[in-house]
Formats: C-alpha cells, structure tokens, sequence
C-alpha cells in the first residue's frame, strides 16, 4: 500500500481513462472544489473559490474503467469522491481530503426502456431532465422532479435519496428504483437486484450512502405512462393546523394527490403573494423586498390575479423603492431578523395548500372531488385553479432566486425534515421559535405521505463580513438541528447528509451505526470512498496519502 | 437581460456583464442540463454557471487571468439555449463575448485571429458565380440574395437550387452582387476579435447598401445583420428576410407535389432562438411534406445545438463533432428517414455526423424537390 | 471430560437473568452445553440473556430447536431458543400518524384481532401466518401478498428497534422517508436473525372498514392477465388483485366459489375504496366485462381454503413483470397448472409462485420460469453478507449455521 506522488496518480489514471478525460486545470479544480452547499458560496463571497480542490478529475467512460480508477485508489489509499450533477446542497461532493474526483456524467445512456412493464434502465450520470426527455419521448414518465432536475443526476439522486415534487403519488427515488450496479473499491460490481433467498435488500443498503461505499453506475426505476390529464387547485386555510388536519385526512383516505403542499403563512406570501383581502401595510415594507428576491420571479399567481389591484395611493407609497434603500432594507432586516419574523407575523395571511392530481381523467375528476370534501371539512377554502396551475407553472422558478440573495453578501439555505403527523406541528414550531432570532425563516409542508410529511424550511441570514456570515451560518445550522432532534424529526428527509448535517448523525442513528461500520468496513475497508462525508466516525484515509495530504475539514 | 457592447479598449468590459456573472456565479447551475457542450463533454468546466463563475472570479479578482483560464471561455458555442431557459434570461453568449474580447486585449489570445478570418470568396469557389451570374437582373433588384459564406461553402447546391426555384416560380430578382462574396465576421466577433470584426462588418454593410430585401440563407448571418451589428452602431438599410421568409408566400403559387416519408425538422439555434423564426419553416415543409414534419423531442425554443455554430468548429470540433451525433441520435430514436434543416452549417454538421445512417437536406433542397412548377404556367 | 456440570452453571446464570418460569429445558445431548427456550419479558431481559450468551459462547436460535442441533458443532455450546411469546406489549397505538409500535413477539393474529378492535389493520396477510409472530415475520421478509398500494412487506415497516447480537439496543421512532444515509433497519428484514433480534417495530395502521373483495372467473391466464394488466394502467389502483388456480385436491372449494372447466382461473380484486381510487362499480365493470363475475364474491378466507396447504410452498415467489408473465401466458396458452398464484400485482408486475406436487407440462413450464427468474446462489454479496456477519456477530452468537 505505498503512498503515490501526484505525477505517478496522473500517469496512472491517464493510463485508465485517457489523457482527454483527466484534467488537473483550474478550471477543473475551481469547478470540481464544491457543490451547492450555502457554506461554499459563503466562502466564494469570501473570496474563495476552490478551498478544497481535488488533486485530479477524471470522467471515465463506462463501469470498467471506475472499478479500475476504484480498485487503484483503493490500494493506494488514495480518497475517491463520486461526482454527479454538483447539485447537492450538503457538501456531499466537496473534496475535503483531495484526491480523486470521478465525474460519472460520461455513463449517460438509457439502455433500455420497457413500456409493457414499465420500467427504465439507464446509466447513473444521466441528467435528470434528460431521462426525463427520453421517457416522455416514449409516452413515459419517470415521476421525479426535484427542484434540481436540471442540474442533478440519476446517480446523485440514488446516493442522496432524492424526492421530487410528485412525491406524494410516485415516491421517492428510493421508492422508484429496483436495482441498482455499484462499482466498489476492491474492483468488483455489486447488482442490488440480486437478493438471494435470505438476504436483506441490498438496494436500500447502497441507496443514501452518497457516495461513501461505491460509484453507482446503473440502475433500473419504475416508470408511469405520461398522465391523460392533470388537475391542480389550490385552497386557503385560516389556520396552519386545520390546513395539517386536511392534508393528513387527504393522504389517510388513501387518495394519492401528486403534490400536496401546504404554505405556512409566511411562505404563502412569498409565495403566491399577499392575499387580495389584506391590507397592505407599510410596515411589511422590508418583508415585501424580500418577497420580491425570494419568491418567483415572474410574480406568485396574485400577480396577476385581477383582485390584486393595489389601489393607487397604496402603490404610490410601495413602489419608489431606490435599489439602494431597497438593499438597505434587506441587510438590516436580515442582521436582525427577529423584527422582520414578527412583522410577518403580524401580517396577517392565510396558509395556501395546493392539490393536485394525475392520470387517467375520469378518475382524477372522481379524486379532486374526494379531496375537496376532505379539505372542505377541514376548513379549507377553495382558492381556484390557477393558482395551483400557476404553482405547477414556476415550481422551478424560486431557485432562480437565491442568487440575488448571494449578491447582496447574505446567505439562503433549506432543511428539509420530517416526521410523523402527531408531531409535525410541534416540530415546526420547535424550528421556527429556535431560528426566529437568528434569521428569516419561513416554510411549507410538502412531500405528504400517510404516515407523515416533510417540513421545508428556507431561512436567510445576513452578516456584514464573510467570515462572521460562516460563522453565524454555522451556529444557525447547530440551532436547527438540535431543534430537529429535539422534537423527534429526522433532520433529513431529501438533500442527504453530506457534511452540513453529519454532527446530527449519531443522535439520529444512535447505535444504528454500527450497521454503517460493518458495511463499511465490508465494502470499503481502507475508507477512501468520500472520506470525512455522511457520518463523522468511518474508517480515515491515513494522513499523507496521495496529494489529499490530510487537510483538515473546518478551518474557521 | 441583453448585453450593452463596450467599444474596444474599455476597461469596463467586464463590469458592463458584472449582474449577468453574478447572477450566475451564484445559481445553482440551473439550465445545465440546456448546455449543448456541458452535456457532451460531461465536464462542469464547461457549463454556463462554470464558464460564466469564471468570469465573475476574473471581474472580483478571485482569479487571475491565464491562458487556462481564458480557454475555457471559447467553450461556449454560442446556442443560448441557456438564455432561453434561464428566468434572468442571462445573456451568456454575449457576456462570454465580452470576456473574450476582454482577454484578446489583454494579449491573451488563446485562439489568435488568423483562425477566424475568412478571406472574401473568389468567382470560382462553389456557387458564387452563380449568384453574381444572376447579375443578369437588375442591379439591386427587389430581393438580393445573400447566402453567406457558410452556405457557399457548405451547401452550394442549395444556392443553385434556390435560384432556379425562384427561376421556375418567376421570382425575377435576386442577385446581391459583390456582397455575396463577404464574410459577415461572426466567427471574429464570436472569438473576441472586435477591431477585426468591425471592419469586416463594416465591409459587408457597405457591400449590401441599397439592396431594398435581403435575403440571407445562413442564420448565423442574419443574425449579425439583424442583431449583433446594430448593438455596435452598425445598420443594414435592407428589409433582412431569411430563406424560409421568401419561400412560405412563393410557395402558394407552385405546383407542389409533395414527399412522403418520415422527415423531420432540426430548428437552427439562431433561426429558433436568436431570431425567433420558428413557424414559418415549419409552414413551408408542412406544405412539401406529405406528412407534417415529425417534431424532434428538442424542438423550437428548446432545440438542440449541433455544433455547426459558434467557433467550436474551429476550437474543439470533437465536442462540435459529438455535439452533432447527439442530434443525429434522436432523430434515429424517432425514426426519422431524413433530417432537413435551413442552415447550412447544420446541415453540414449532421451530414458529417449522420453519415449513411440518415439523411440530411437543406430545406430548399426539399422545395426543389416538390415544387415542379409555378402554378400560371400549368394553367 | 462432560460438560453437563457447565450447563447446570448455566442455568443458575439465566436465572438471574430471567424468572426460572421463562426457561424452559430443551433436549440436549450428553455432550450438550445445555439447552433452554427462553422466553424475555422485556427488552432489559432479551439484552441481558444476548449479553450473557456472548460471554459463553452460547449460540442463540430464532426458531424451533431441531434434532439435529444437539449434533456438532453446536452440541458444545450451550443452547438459547429465543420464544418472544412474552414480549407484546403495544407502546403505542398512533391514531393520528396511523402507526402503531409493537413488541415483535406479538403474533399476526392478534395483532389482527387487537387492531380489528380499533377498525383498523395492519398492511400484512394475516392468514397464512396467524400463529407467526410478528418478529419471524418481518425476519422472514415473506411477502405481503395484498397488493400494490401496500407494497412489499418492508413498505409496511416505520421503524425497526433490534438487538444487536453482544446485547446493545438501537433503533427508535422512524420518520415517514429519511435521507440520512442507507436505510439501516433493511439489514434485520428478511435476513433470518443473522445480525441481530428484531424486538419491536412501527408499522404502518389502515382503516379496516368497507373492504370489499370482488371476484371474477378466466379461461386462461392470458386473459386474466390482460384484464389486470389493462385495469391497473386505467387506474384500477387497488389494495390487492391475485391470480389464483386452486389446489387440485380443492374440487369442492371451486364447486362453491364457481370455477369451473372452462373457467379455471380465479381472479381476486379487491378495491381501495371508499373514497379512493376507482369505485367499486368502476372495478366490477371493468373485469365483468371480459371475465365471469363469481357470486357471492369470494373472501379472503375462503380464498385461502382454495389454495394448497402451506407446506406445499416450497418453490420460490418470484417477481415477474408483465412481459415476462405475458410470455408465461402464452407459452401455456390454455393450459393452467392448478396450485398457482400470482400476488401483488402492480404496473410493474406480480410476484409468482406454484404449489409443490402440481404435476403436468404446464407446472413444469411454470417452475422453468420460476427458476429461470430467481436469484442464483450465491451472488457477489455473499462476502459482503459474510464480513456483516462477522463484523457484527463476531462470536458467531445469533442463528449460527444459517451460512
Ligand atoms: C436549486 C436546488 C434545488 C434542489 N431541489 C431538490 C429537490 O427538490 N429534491 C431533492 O431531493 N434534492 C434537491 N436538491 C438537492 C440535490 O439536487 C440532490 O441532493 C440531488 O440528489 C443531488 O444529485 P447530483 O447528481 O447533483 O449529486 P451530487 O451533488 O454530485 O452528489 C451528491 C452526493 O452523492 C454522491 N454521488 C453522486 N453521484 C454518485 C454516484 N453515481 N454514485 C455514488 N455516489 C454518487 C456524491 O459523492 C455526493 O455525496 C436541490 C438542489 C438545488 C441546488
Ligand atoms: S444563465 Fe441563468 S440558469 Fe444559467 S447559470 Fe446563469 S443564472 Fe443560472
Ligand atoms: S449559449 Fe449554449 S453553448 Fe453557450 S453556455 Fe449557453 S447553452 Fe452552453
């Protein structure tokens, strides 16, 4: 197991995937350094733009070539980190020891598609929408679409259990997949499908470990035949309680809506704008620039709507904002947002649910009316149907958005937990009340399943100095995630764990991780497979190995 | 979010795209899956948020600016599909442009002018003599033809073929003379070049002075006529038409008899997207074509960049090669017996990617095809 | 030298670990180390007696003790049978979330019946296993047999608490769907007590009221497969629809439901009602309309009378999807062997299986597909399941033999 220098990697590897398909550039490092974790956009606010770059990239072309480049590593002890889209908003990808990054982008084939039964088959560094595309080009649909569809990959959705929107009818990935081949660092490929009599599920044993046991190079997913038709509607709730009382009494009933979200009052602000029946306040002025970075861009569905009229004078005094006042604002309202968390609060608004429904017509007519019954019991106000059409239209649009946040130095980050229905309402509040004077937080339940739902919070944060924002990033990240454990959520239920949630680990596995342990040590024993990632005690690459000479993970 | 050009010398250049960098610098990469060049080179180096960060690091100065560096500029082809996609509507071709230009006067010049000036045509290269020959009509007729050197140089039978359609349909004007022989400088503006490129410009503006409707064959060149030209003060007193324009009114006139066959339609980026020229060529084949054109899953505002743009061409024709077969690969999953498209750097770069798995035709090859004579003369 | 004087030590151990009523001797050879079924009361006994059985390398069964275990190489080591009959205590009956958290030696059919107090129901066919407990069940990973909108048994599963073989608890409260890492608990499902003692699970809880069952007749399985097949695309969306042929000693049985020459094949659709999923009436025209409708509708139960003894399962369940079950169909034509069924069908599929003892081509070329289909053994995970075991049950405590 001798230790290699850099030049004698390159050779190595330049010999597995061709010298075309290893790069040691900047360009390569600055690109391959992060993902899409807050925390690494906070450090390129600070002028950082490659704190961990990996000693070299490589994009093999098919399976054989990663159990060669694996198998090497492997020997030579040299750390591994599977790259898919760069989407992950964990860190998942962010090379913190150096060394090898394998891009699976290459290995983007759809091998098969089965229309009888239903099923794909495809490589792992697919583009999500570009499955997608060539379902539908079959009159198929996969029924995932996470927010990231068009930056994310089949690979990455698998290794960080990945939902999409139309969760609540077709699942999580999780949910979606069959099997699956994973390339492990001894150089074998495991298929997941083959479960002998006796055996656990293997699948869901690889599924989630992102990226920590092996490279997963192809799986096999259920698919749906594209809907005949699609219904969404929207409906108001005067309190965020009879709006989870709704939602439970939809999913219970056993009726399978593709999406079912509900907007806590806040969020449904920002989200579809100010309800036409309040008045509009001065006051709310800071919140309202925020609503106007945050929320989609081509204005919620009130936008539009006719009843959103302002009248003239209101309008007058919102309008002539100064971009500067405007900036001012925000980064104030953002330093202390206990202030800004009570203005919303005090404007009052209700909590907007949207409901929709897919497949063949006779039968989603039969189940929006089913659900309109439940809600209605519950509550809830039918709101029309643009403004769920409207949802369904921009349901991309919002992620748009954080980059203006970014400009102006602040931060904007999501946790998206999750838990049973009893205590659902009591997890939000837990979060809220614990971030509410540190950032600006908001939040909708999504994701509903029978059982119990999803919470998505989005907070934002803002402080003068880009090393005082890591910071205060970091103690907010503490506080949310106590929050979580504390009132029994997981503090996961889509984005991973990657590193921004590995310190909860251990609260949330207890001595379930041992499990971990053993199925490390079984597939990864020498630890080079994203190491540092997932769970903070696996097996460590020893110091000084390859170019990924241990560099240590937090420098703050 | 359109990019305002700086004349060249200015320091500003890069300030003048500092909102579109930043706006991209902190997305989340959301049209890669849009990006032509990021999808086939699998790289994240090579997607607009990578390519555009690295403009951004080079404007605040987290980066320095090295040959590396500026390479990774030139791998945009110029699609816009990312544009298109994105709610910003960030311009990253144009930006990308700026930044080029940027570099190039900063002395570095990864990819040095030479490579991208295209010397006028001669009389005897392909179908030049044709056009000027067609200098039997009027001397600035009512329709001028310009077919632009790509299509001189790639499709010159469709020259021909557009000429005696418009022969047999008793169009009798349609010579641009001397112009047709120039380059419009696209590939010199593309690459950053900006002194050279506006001469070169300038050149063609005068050469097309008093045509009253141009007709302009390749897309790439319209939109330099039409859009990149007057951004930097420079206008084209012609009614610019592109070739799909002229045909769709001629073509009620002919007798046409139409083609049967899976034939579908590949949308040029500048035709689809820069220009927005997406109905009428489709209009002209639905009337050539037994069957409507069979749509590709890419399609219209969405279409998929075959390489024949940009300068990848000349930078990397690998990725611009694979770029093509990516295309020819979903017309082959739809079944389609031919491919037509009404720019001729398409169809050049299907054809080579193709090969004799598919065929592929200029769009007025088709017309040439189905259209046997004007209707009068049958009466 | 006998080691019978180690094994009345032994006793005296357990004991102080559990009443002597919980222990209950077992045959044991001269040789032997002793033997006892063990019945804890509380997860505080089960980890004491796991604890006690690593420091004498005792080796601890899930099952019932076997003649042969009293034979090498365990006729040394002191013997523990684990009963759970002891451990059933419901710690939670979450009405609102619809879970419910039970100790895992409860058996299915009185969760059955506890639950069916409360109008409600677990995901799982009780029937064929009532005497089961809920642990062999879940450790066993037998396939729920109702359908698509439960899903495979693991569906059912929240969470899972265990044991792990030197005595340490873990697992808890689970959440609808994590993304935290692999999905620990699927090691304990289906692996038999290799790694460690399922002691309680959060199952998911449904309504039991206005079930309805409806069943039709087929000529074929062609027929009765395409009839599902078409049903479940137009957005049948069931809790349940099999396809049976019963055993052939069953005459009566298909007399009284109605099968008959021409229509040997029973189909079972069950809908989700009330509210959701396509209506009764819906269903009912649905197979009606290519099958022969069986009056009255044919229970669960008596299904159940239909099908051959349990015993006769021993082939292999195997998931099939649709193009591979089509080919099935017409490479029988209308040749059905009896004894077959085919559970869970969803869009995807159905997991298949045929009675042993059904002679003729049409079993033959069924059990061909069936072998045709299944895992060969053993797979690349062997090793893997290997080093887990070691890792995890170094002294080789829990279920030892099972390979
Ligand atoms: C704007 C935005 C919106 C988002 N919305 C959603 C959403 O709606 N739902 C959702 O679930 N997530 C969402 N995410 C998070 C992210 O897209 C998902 O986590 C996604 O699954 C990551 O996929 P990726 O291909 O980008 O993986 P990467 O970021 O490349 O990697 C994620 C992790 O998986 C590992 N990995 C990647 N590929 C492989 C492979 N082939 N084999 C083994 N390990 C691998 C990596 O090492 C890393 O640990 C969003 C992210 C953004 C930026
Ligand atoms: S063009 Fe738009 S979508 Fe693409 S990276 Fe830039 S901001 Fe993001
Ligand atoms: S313009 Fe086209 S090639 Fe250039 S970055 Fe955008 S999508 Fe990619």
């Amino acid at each position: 197991m001798a230790r290699v220098s850099q030049a004698e990697l390159v050779r190595v590897l330049t010999g597995i995937v061709g010298a075309d398909n290893l790069s040691t550039s900047r360009p390569d490092k600055v690109a391959y350094s992060a993902d899409f974790w807050p925390r690494a956009q906070i450090w390129k606010l600070a002028g950082e733009v490659e704190r961990y770059p990996p000693d070299c990239v490589v994009w093999p072309k098919d399976t054989a070539e990663i159990t060669q480049i694996l198998a090497y590593c492997h020997e030579h002890l040299i750390p591994v980190v599977p790259f898919g889209g760069g989407s992950g908003v964990c860190g998942g990808t962010v090379p913190i020891r150096g060394g090898v990054v394998i891009d699976v982008k290459r290995l983007r084939r759809v091998l098969a598609v089965d229309p009888v039964s239903l099923t794909v088959s495809a490589e792992a560094g697919i583009n999500g929408q570009h499955i997608e595309d060539h379902l539908n080009a079959a009159g198929l649909t996969l029924g995932h679409f996470p927010s990231s569809i068009m930056c994310s990959t089949l690979g990455g959705w698998l290794a960080a259990r990945s939902a999409g929107q139309f969760s609540s009818r077709y699942g999580k990935i999780e949910d979606m997949v069959l099997g699956l081949k994973v390339a492990t660092p001894d150089g074998a490929v495991l298929d997941t499908a083959e479960r002998a009599p006796g055996a656990p599920d293997w699948t869901q044993l690889i599924v989630g470990s992102e990226g920590t046991l092996g490279v997963i190079t192809e799986a096999v997913l259920k698919v749906q035949p594209l809907p005949e038709a699609r219904r969404l509607r929207a409906y108001r709730f005067r309190h965020l309680a009879d709006g989870l009382k709704g939602a439970r009494a939809v999913m219970q009933a056993g009726l399978r809506p593709i999406v079912l979200r509900l907007y806590d009052p806040f969020d449904s602000l920002m989200a579809f704008g100010k309800d036409p029946e309040q008045k509009t306040s001065p006051r709310t002025r800071p919140f309202d620039a925020i609503r106007s970075l945050l929320s989609s861009p081509s204005g919620g569905a009130h936008d539009d709507a006719p009843a959103k009229k302002v009248p003239g004078f209101l309008a007058k005094r919102l309008e002539p904002w100064s971009k500067k006042a405007k900036h001012a604002a925000i980064t104030t309202a953002l330093s202390a947002p206990t202030l800004l968390n009570r203005l919303a609060q005090a404007a009052p608004s209700p909590c907007l649910m949207i409901v929709g429904f897919e497949g063949p017509a006779e039968a989603i007519h039969a189940d929006a009316i089913a659900a309109d019954e439940l809600l209605t019991a519950c509550g809830g106000v039918d709101a029309g149907a643009r403004l769920g059409e409207s949802w369904l239209e921009h349901r991309y649009a919002v992620s748009f958005k954080q980059s203006r946040l970014y400009q102006l130095g602040a931060f904007v980050d999501t946790m998206e937990v999750a838990t049973t229905w009893d205590r659902l309402e009591t997890l939000y509040h837990g979060v809220r009340s614990a971030l509410s004077p540190h950032v600006f937080i908001m939040a909708h339940f999504s994701h509903a399943y029978r059982e119990g739902c999803s919470i998505y919070f989005t907070f934002a944060g803002y402080r003068k100095d880009a090393a005082r924002l890591e910071q205060h990033y970091e103690r907010v990240w503490q506080l949310a995630t106590d929050a979580v454990v504390a009132n029994g959520g997981t503090v996961s239920h889509h984005h991973g764990v990657g590193l921004s949630k590995m310190a909860a680990m251990p609260r949330e596995h207890g001595e379930m991780l041992r499990v971990w342990r053993a199925l490390k040590d079984a597939i990864d024993p020498h630890g080079v497979m994203n190491p540092g990632k997932l769970f903070p005690d696996t097996t460590e690459v020893a110091a000084g190995s390859a170019g990924g000479a241990a560099r240590s993970m937090v420098r703050s | 979010m359109a990019t305002p050009p700086k004349p060249p010398g200015d320091e500003n250049r890069l300030e003048s795209v500092a909102k579109a960098t930043a706006t991209c610098a902190f997305c989340p990469s959301l049209c890669k899956h849009t990006c032509p060049v990021g999808t086939v080179t699998a790289r994240e180096s090579a997607t607009p948020w990578a390519m555009m960060s690295v403009v951004d690091h080079l404007r605040t100065g987290r980066a320095e600016l090295t040959d590396t560096l500026a390479r990774t500029l030139y791998l945009c082809n110029g699609c816009r599909a990312c544009t298109d996609f994105c709610v910003h509507h960030v311009d990253v071709e144009g930006a990308l442009v700026e930044a080029r230009a940027w570099a190039v006067e900063r002395g570095v010049r990864v990819f040095p002018e030479q490579r991208f000036v295209h010397p006028d045509l001669t009389e005897d290269q392909g179908a030049l003599r044709e056009v000027r020959a067609s200098e039997r009509y009027e001397v600035r007729p009512v329709f001028s033809l310009f077919p632009g050197r790509a299509t001189l140089e790639h499709t010159p039978q469709a020259v021909d073929e557009l000429l005696s359609l418009a022969d047999r349909l008793d169009v009798d004007a349609l010579s641009c003379g001397s112009a047709a022989q120039h380059d419009t400088g696209y590939d010199l503006w593309f690459a950053g070049h900006h002194d050279a490129f506006l001469r070169q410009a300038r050149s063609v503006v005068d050469a097309v002075s008093g045509a009253q409707d141009l007709v302009v064959m390749s897309p790439e060149a319209l939109y330099m006529m039409k859009v990149v030209y007057p951004r930097y003060g420079l206008r084209i007193g012609a009614e610019l038409l592109h070739t799909s324009e002229f045909l769709l009114p001629l073509l009620s006139g002919g007798v046409v008899e139409r083609i049967p066959g899976r034939i579908g339609y590949h949308d040029s980026c500048h035709l689809a997207r820069h220009l927005g020229i997406r109905d009428v060529p489709r209009q002209v084949l639905r009337r050539l074509l037994e069957e409507p054109p069979v749509e590709l899953p890419l399609k219209g505002a969405e279409t998929l960049c075959c390489g024949g743009t940009g300068c990848l061409t000349e930078t990397r024709p690998d990725v611009a090669a694979a770029m093509a077969e990516e295309v020819v690969r979903w017309a082959l999953e739809v079944g389609l017996e031919r491919l037509v498209s009404f720019s001729p750097e398409c169809v050049a770069s299907l054809r080579d990617a193709a090969g004799s798995r598919l065929r592929v035709d200029h769009a007025v090859t088709l017309a040439a095809e189905a259209i046997v004579s004007d209707g009068a003369s049958v009466v | 030298m006998s080691s019978r004087p180690h094994a009345v030590g032994y006793l005296d151990e357990l004991r102080q670990i559990v009443p002597t009523e919980q222990i209950e001797p077992q045959l044991d050879g001269d040789e032997g180390g002793g033997s006892w079924a063990v019945e804890p009361a509380t997860q505080v006994e089960l980890v004491e007696v796991l604890r006690w059985a690593n420091q004498r390398h005792a080796a601890v069964f899930t099952r019932h003790p076997r003649r042969s275990d009293a034979q090498p190489p365990f006729s040394r080591r002191p013997r523990i049978y684990l009963r759970g009959r002891r451990m059933k205590r419901v710690k939670d009956l979450d009405v609102v979330s619809g879970t419910i958290t039970v100790q895992s030696g409860i058996t299915m059919a009185e969760l059955d019946e506890l639950l069916g107090e409360r109008s409600f129901t677990t995901g799982f066919p009780t029937r064929p296993w009532r005497q089961e407990s809920l642990g062999a069940v879940l450790a066993a990973a037998l396939d729920a047999h109702w359908g698509p909108r439960y899903g495979a048994m693991e569906s059912e599963v929240v969470s899972l608490g265990v044991v792990f073989p030197d005595g340490t608890a873990a697992g808890g409260r689970g959440a609808p769907r994590r993304a935290v890492g692999p999905d620990f608990d699927r090691l304990f499902l289906g692996s038999r007590g290799r790694f460690g003692i399922i002691y309680e699970a959060t199952l998911r809880i449904y309504p039991s009221a206005g079930r309805v069952a409806l069943s039709y007749a087929a000529p074929d399985l062609a027929t009765a497969l395409a009839t599902v097949h078409a049903g479940l695309l137009a957005g049948l969306d069931p809790r349940a629809v099999e396809i049976v042929t019963p055993a052939p000693d069953r005459e009566w049985g298909k007399k009284r439901v109605g099968l008959t020459a021409q229509n040997p094949v029973l189909v079972l659709v069950e809908p989700w009602g009330p509210i959701a999923g396509r209506p009764v009436s819906w269903v009912d025209d649905h197979f009606a309309e290519k099958l022969v409708k069986l009056e009255p509708p044919v229970g669960w139960n008596v299904h159940e009378g239909l099908l051959p003894a349990p015993r006769a399962w021993t082939a292999p369940v195997v998931a099939l999807s649709w193009r591979e079950l089509e080919a099935l169909a017409a490479e029988l034509g209308g040749d059905v062997p009896a004894g077959l069924w085919l559970v869970r069908c969803s869009e995807h599929g159905g997991w298949l299986s045929v009675a042993a003892g059904i002679e003729g081509q049409a079993a033959d070329t069924v059990r061909a597909a069936l072998v045709a289909h299944s895992v060969q053994k053993p797979t690349m995970w062997k090793r893997i399941q290997d080093q887990l075991k070691a890792e995890l049950d170094p002294k080789d405590i829990l279920n030892p033999g099972l390979g």
